[in-house]
């Protein structure tokens, strides 16, 4: 690997293996399935260790190359996608996704835009329009910071005094994300809350997450378990995937008395709990679509003789 | 596997299957990630920021 990373120039051509990229710091069990799984799918695998990776702006293209971003922080993944996107490479997930993503108000806004049900969510910018928006959905209220994941600093608030003392952190907490109130309904959900894995055009995979804890994150200890795509499943599912712009995706989703809710929509999801229980190849299933994307664009490049050729958008 | 020796502990690692980016943990129970392999080079792994994870 170069010490610029993502290799200059577009494979696949001539009956080569197609060439896919992944991009990443910390090594997941997911990074580690994903590259033996590419290799599998028979994949010509540049690994790029993104703190090595520097980035010049407009000095080369790579048009066309195939290059899936698995980096942890939501800053440094959007970052890298802008670059290599300007470069003219095939980035999955694209940063307009990554950014819908990576932020619960732009991704409510996106799913609003499309109208796919999400749980009744307020955005407000001080605490009295936050108490309103609370008194206005009924007690228990979710607060959720706008960046963030894992689970992490998502309150439920009971009651008026709750979320007073909830917003006096988030104050002296300070920056600017946590000045955005991010307020949803609390979903009385049945002890479990589902995903679905997307894979640009097909849910591969669903699993429930069961635990005692309200907030069913497997990061959190929720037990996992394969539930069976129906139709409803698949049908909210690529519609969430499809509002945020398409790509690889993990869809949350509760069950409500209103049917199915989206809850969030993930873009460097997490599976290494999920292959097991649900029995699908979720790495595999990446892998195949990414190289038969890399074959297709090589062919694009090769018919074309080296001009610049960008894919269009996933969606 | 071969015993390397670091300002944050003793390390049991086979270096020819190291990979960048990959996590150890040294005796003392200090996270290390493999930041370089020529050299082999370790540093203490970045604590989990706000902006982690999926």
């Amino acid at each position: 690997m170069s010490p610029a990373g993502v290799s200059a120039g577009v494979s696949a051509v001539g009956g080569s293996a197609p060439k896919v990229a992944l991009v990443h710091d910390r090594l997941r069990p997911e990074e580690t399935m994903l590259f033996a799984a590419l290799e599998r799918a028979g994949a010509d695998v540049e690994r790029v260790y993104a703190p090595h990776w520097r980035w010049e702006a407009g000095a080369r293209r790579i048009d066309g190359e195939v290059v899936l971003l698995r980096t942890l922080s939501h800053a440094r993944t959007l970052a890298i996608a802008r670059a290599l996107e300007a470069d003219g490479a095939d980035v999955v997930n694209r940063a307009r996704v990554i950014e819908t993503c990576g932020d619960k108000a732009a991704t409510s806004a996106a799913l609003a835009a499309a109208g796919v049900p999400q749980p009744r969510t307020f955005l407000a910018f001080s605490p009295e329009t936050v108490i309103g928006a609370c008194e206005e959905l009924g007690w228990p209220v979710v607060v959720k910071p706008v960046v963030g994941s894992w689970g992490r600093m998502v309150a439920r608030c009971r009651d008026a005094d709750a979320i007073h003392a909830l917003l006096e952190h988030k104050q002296v907490l300070g920056g600017p994300s946590h000045q955005l109130f991010y307020v949803q309904e609390h979903v009385d959900k049945p002890g479990r809350d589902l995903r679905a894995f997307v894979v640009a055009d097909r849910v591969v995979a669903a699993i429930a997450r069961e635990g005692d804890d309200w907030r069913t994150n497997t990061a959190r200890g929720a037990v996992v378990r394969g539930v069976a795509v129906d139709a409803a499943l698949e049908r909210i599912a690529l519609a969430a995937a499809g509002a945020v712009g398409g790509g690889v995706l993990a869809v949350d989703l509760l069950e409500s008395s209103r049917g199915l809710l989206v809850s969030e929509v993930n873009h460097g999801l997490e599976f290494r709990n999920s292959v097991g229980p649900t029995g699908v190849d979720i790495p595999a299933e990446i892998a195949a679509y990414l190289t038969e994307r890399a074959r297709t664009s090589g062919e694009r490049a090769s018919r074309s003789a080296g001009a610049s050729t960008p894919l269009p958008a996933l969606q | 596997m071969q015993t390397l020796t670091t300002p944050y502990g003793r390390l049991d690692v086979d270096t020819a299957l190291l990979e960048l980016g990959e996590l150890v943990v040294s005796d003392d129970g200090v996270e290390l990630e493999v930041v370089s392999l020529e050299p082999l080079r370790f540093e203490p792994a970045p604590e989990e920021a706000e902006d982690w994870g999926e």
